[in-house]
């Protein structure tokens, strides 16, 4: 689970950032939850790791966040983007796709070869 | 940007935790909440749900991971490690102690003498290529250095020679200040015109003197320009003295400029424009800067030719048989005190090797000490480089700490140097301060010291067999032994290096000694010399002086409570007299001898108790006449007359043109009869031998002034009072110059006396030093190799052993190294004491000082040694085996 705490890291930052973008204003658990959901059984989610992650976003001025209430009526720390963490999300989200799509063509060159 | 802004917050964190621990709590409690409710909802136990929500959480980890990112860990270890360093060094005092003394002595001695070399003899001219700059002076055959004086014309010629690339002609002038209620006597340098441009001097306030000064290249305008020390004493430091005037020998000179602090030359009062003429008054001393291209050697043999013509039209103005000599600046001081200084510089750098290795010695042991804790730190996670960091930051704050204190040593030290040097002993262009250069360097070995060491206990530590240390303390059974070795080297050399300090603080005692108990021949106590300077207006010819001054003689004599008074013109015993070339009539043929002539009235021997051998003093009726008659000292009888009496024979003395303003008796030059031998009473400084010297009437030569030796029955300067009251009645315009001196006292400003005691006390406080720390050294490798072998002695207790052969177990490790140390330190300090010898002329009885240097250390080893041995004699062997 907590084999390779930096390569998640760098990732989740990612995950977090659109996630937040997706769903608005949202609390550790939610966003924890959220991509153990959308990854699958991919990677099962140590939901503590995530929470380093905020603070380094918060740091960075990508995320503040604010006490508030979930829908059950719990307090909670809900975290929301910035303007500049939107910015870095499109960024970051440009970088992984170009980065992903030529990993992909080296791991299945016989299309653009053939 | 991003990741500054986030290091920023990070730092901040580091040092405000604030509330931060209390809301990541909170908000794991609220993520807790929000998973039960959900696991909950889910259909799950509550006990169940919680379980399940804690577990895929894992509260501790994560707010561990939190902190860390909230922080920088480095820093917050760091800090760690500093508290816990500081604290355990604040439970082993003595440990901390004693590196931070080692260190503070070496850097602070080290650094200090160093400094003073430096401003002393490296650099101490302010002048641009001070290294290119000579004196054009002289040797006589013998080889001493004569410092010639040189006519204007000469000056010129020499200022056109093809080796030089600038020149100046300087001298010094009595003056009296006038215009004031009180006359003052001063002295000026001249300097020839370019003077200010040539030593690239820039004033301080106003201008420094230049060319236009003297007009036309024959008249010096009525300019001057004071010298820094004068401008703070007379004026006061008066920032607008500028365009005042200052009345000299009642004509006035404009003030245009005040010269910086560090502009000295000629150490006059005032610097005056010197015009170049062909007066056969002007004598200058020259001082060259040689082009770059140029060397002394070459410089020396075109300018020698030039000496030689010279000489050739002017004989009396060189020594016969001389050799032309460029002496650099510092040559001279080099001389006085660079042997003293370097000789130093080995006996601090000696400290601070001592001091080094004890640093070693000490952390090594430690290092064994510490390693249970190591291993406990170990066994609980901690990675080699966090063990290693701990180890590392304890031995960088105490070299930190001991830097700190070595520099503050540092700054002390420097101030009781420069205090104790003879005045004399350096130029007055010197500035004694602090080196920071080497003050960095010294800091930066410390430190090198202090980690080196530290790494070599922790590279072993941080890799520890924890099981082997944790489940017996198995290194206690024998010592490791390449430790052992390092640690017997270690001792070795601080021996060895203290039997060489021990056996140099000897030689410069009995140096001191030798001085401090040598026969003076005259007898200082209760004497005292009086200055009194006379108005040249006042006694213009020679007769009216030398009544004068008889008639002052007598009213100082006339004091209650004086016992005797004494005309004496430069005469003041220890370093007295004119040296003087002269002629034998038996002996017509020349010598390069030389002798030291006194003028004195015939009461000096008695006020001084130097006792009459042989012959008769003068009566008043020749001193009144001025005849030329006189006394020697056994030393020229035994030199010049080799034993045969003196008595009847005649001597001529060379006029003496040293004393401006002097009235010559009417028979000065003529053949001086001796009429007595009187005995040998030290005249050339306290640590050289007695020249020969002759007495003669004061009245043969009158001054511009003259001292005045007294006897008292009490102390002397108290009468100072009751003397210048009976001067003022006999003459109210007579003052006194200002620092009567008490001969005794000036016996110890004199620059040998300070030289030998600033040698000794030095020496002596930096060899007892280094025993002090070599002993501790001992001390604690004797007290690291019983604490390691106490099982073992436990064993042998219990199987028998007796307590002498404890003791034999472990002062036989040690004594090896003491033995060995010794031996070096003995065949060091016979090699070096050529070296020193040859230096500081240590003579005597240098066997004896390194014997009692040996047994002094031999003494201190076992003391150091069998504290702790004893202590492992009283080892309880059924506790020792328990121990284990």
């Amino acid at each position: 689970m907590n084999e390779k705490p930096e390569v998640w890291l760098g990732t989740m930052a990612l995950m977090v950032l659109k996630t937040l973008e997706l769903m608005g204003p949202q609390h550790g658990y939610g966003l924890a939850r959220r991509i153990e959901q959308i990854s699958g059984d991919a990677f099962s989610l140590n939901y503590g790791t995530i929470y380093p992650v905020l603070l380094k976003l918060e740091q960075e001025g990508s995320i503040e966040s604010e006490w508030g209430f979930s829908e059950n009526n719990r307090r909670a720390k809900f975290y929301k983007l910035t303007r500049s963490g939107r910015k870095q999300l499109q960024k970051e989200a440009q970088s992984w796709e170009q980065a992903t799509q030529i990993l992909a063509r080296f791991l299945s060159p016989a299309k653009d070869l053939a | 940007m991003k990741r500054l802004r986030a290091w920023g917050r990070r730092l901040r964190g580091t040092f405000q935790s604030g509330n931060r621990e209390q809301e990541i709590a909170e908000e794991l409690e609220s993520h807790v909440q929000l998973h039960i409710d959900e696991n909950v909802q889910r259909g799950m136990q509550l006990e169940e749900a919680r379980r399940q929500a804690l577990m895929s959480l894992g509260v501790e980890r994560t707010r561990q991971a939190y902190h860390e990112r909230s922080t920088v860990p480095a820093i917050e270890n760091f800090y760690r490690d500093v508290r816990f360093g500081l604290r355990s060094l604040l439970k082993s005092p003595g440990y901390a102690l004693i590196v931070i003394l080692s260190l503070a002595l070496g850097i602070g001695a080290t650094t200090a003498v160093f400094s003073v070399i430096y401003g002393v003899l490296l650099n101490p001219y302010p002048y641009p290529a001070a290294n290119r700059m000579v004196h054009l002076l002289v040797q006589d055959a013998a080889g001493n250095l004569v410092w010639p004086l040189y006519s204007g014309s000469q000056f010129q010629e020499v200022r056109q020679a093809g080796c030089l690339e600038g020149a100046v002609g300087y001298r010094n002038r009595e003056w009296d200040i006038t215009g004031n209620d009180l006359p003052e006597a001063l002295i000026s340098t001249d300097l020839t015109s370019s003077g200010f441009e040539y030593f690239g001097v820039h004033a301080l306030l106003g201008r420094g003197l230049q060319p236009s000064d003297v007009s036309s290249g024959q008249v010096a305008q009525p300019v001057t320009v004071l010298a820094y020390k004068f401008w703070l004493r007379y004026y006061d430091g008066d920032p607008h003295i500028v365009g005042k005037t200052i009345q000299l020998n009642h004509v006035n000179y404009t003030i245009v400029g005040v010269a910086p602090p560090r502009f000295t030359w000629g150490n006059g009062d005032l610097f005056l424009p010197a015009v170049i003429s062909n007066d056969p008054s002007l004598k200058l001393e020259i001082n060259l800067r040689l082009k770059r291209s140029v060397s002394l050697q070459s410089a020396q043999a075109e300018l020698g030719s030039l000496l030689l013509q010279f000489a050739k039209q002017n004989p009396q103005q060189f020594p016969r048989n001389f050799r032309t000599h460029l002496t650099t600046l510092n040559e001279v001081f080099e001389h006085q005190v660079g042997p003293i200084l370097y000789l130093l510089l080995g006996a601090v750098g000696l400290l601070l090797l001592i001091g080094c290795s004890n640093v070693s010695i000490l952390s090594m042991a430690r290092g064994t000490a510490r390693k249970h804790e190591l291993a406990v730190k170990s066994a609980l996670g901690a990675n080699r480089f966090r063990l290693l960091c701990s180890v590392l930051t304890e031995s960088l704050l105490l070299s930190l700490v001991g830097a700190g204190a070595g520099i503050l040593l540092a700054y002390q030290l420097v101030d009781f140097i420069r205090n104790r040097l003879p005045q004399s002993s350096f130029p007055g262009e010197a500035v004694i301060r602090i080196n920071l250069l080497v003050l960095a360097f010294c800091v930066a070995l410390s430190l090198i010291c202090g980690i080196l060491s530290g790494l070599s206990g922790a590279l072993e530590f941080s890799r520890p067999q924890i099981d082997q240390i944790l489940r017996a303390s198995s290194s206690k059974v024998a010592g490791h032994v390449h430790g052992k070795l390092l640690h017997r080297a270690l001792i070795a050399g601080q021996i060895a290096l203290t039997v060489v300090l021990l056996s140099g603080a000897g030689a410069a005692m009995q140096a001191f000694m030798r001085i401090a108990h040598r026969p003076l021949g005259y007898d200082p106590h209760r004497v005292m010399e009086i200055g009194f300077p006379i108005d040249e207006h006042g006694f213009p010819n020679w007769k009216a002086r030398r009544q004068y001054l008889a008639t002052l003689r007598d009213a100082v004599a006339s004091t209650p409570g004086v016992t005797g008074a004494a005309i004496s013109l430069y005469a003041t015993p220890p370093d007295s007299g004119w040296d003087t070339s002269f002629v034998l009539r038996s002996q017509p043929e020349a010598t390069s001898r030389r002798i030291s002539a006194h003028f004195v009235s015939a009461d000096y021997f008695q006020v001084l108790r130097i006792p009459l051998l042989n012959g008769r003093l003068w009566d008043s009726a020749e001193s009144a006449r001025g005849d030329q008659v006189g006394l020697i000292n056994q030393a020229m009888q035994r030199e010049l007359f080799r034993g045969q009496n003196p008595i009847g024979q005649f001597i001529r003395l060379p006029k003496i043109g040293y004393l401006q303003y002097s009235l010559p008796a009417p028979e000065e030059g003529d053949w001086i009869q001796i009429i007595g031998v009187v005995g040998n009473a030290v005249n050339d400084g306290l640590d050289r031998p007695i020249k020969p010297a002759i007495y003669v009437p004061f009245s043969t030569l009158l001054g511009r002034g003259t001292q005045i030796l007294v006897r008292t029955q009490g102390q002397p300067l108290a009468l100072l009072p009751a003397i210048r009251h009976s001067v003022q009645k006999l003459n109210a315009g007579q003052t006194t110059e200002p620092e009567p001196r008490d001969l005794e006292e000036w016996m110890r400003h004199q620059p040998d006396w300070a030289r030998a005691v600033l040698i000794g006390t030095l020496f002596s406080g930096f060899s007892l030093l280094a025993l002090a720390l070599a002993a501790v050294g001992l001390f604690s490798v004797v007290a690291y190799s019983v604490a390691q072998r106490t099982n073992e002695f436990g064993v042998r207790i219990a199987l028998g052993a007796q307590h002498g052969d404890i003791l034999k177990a472990v002062l036989g490790s040690i004594a090896g190294a003491i033995g060995a140390g010794l031996i070096g330190g003995w065949v060091l300090a016979f090699a070096l004491r050529r070296l020193a010898g040859a230096l500081i002329v240590m003579k005597g009885s240098d066997v004896f000082v390194l014997a009692g240097a040996a047994l002094l250390l031999i003494a201190v080893a076992a003391v150091a040694c069998l504290i702790p041995a004893y202590r492992a004699t009283t080892v309880d062997p059924v506790k020792a085996l328990r121990y284990s």
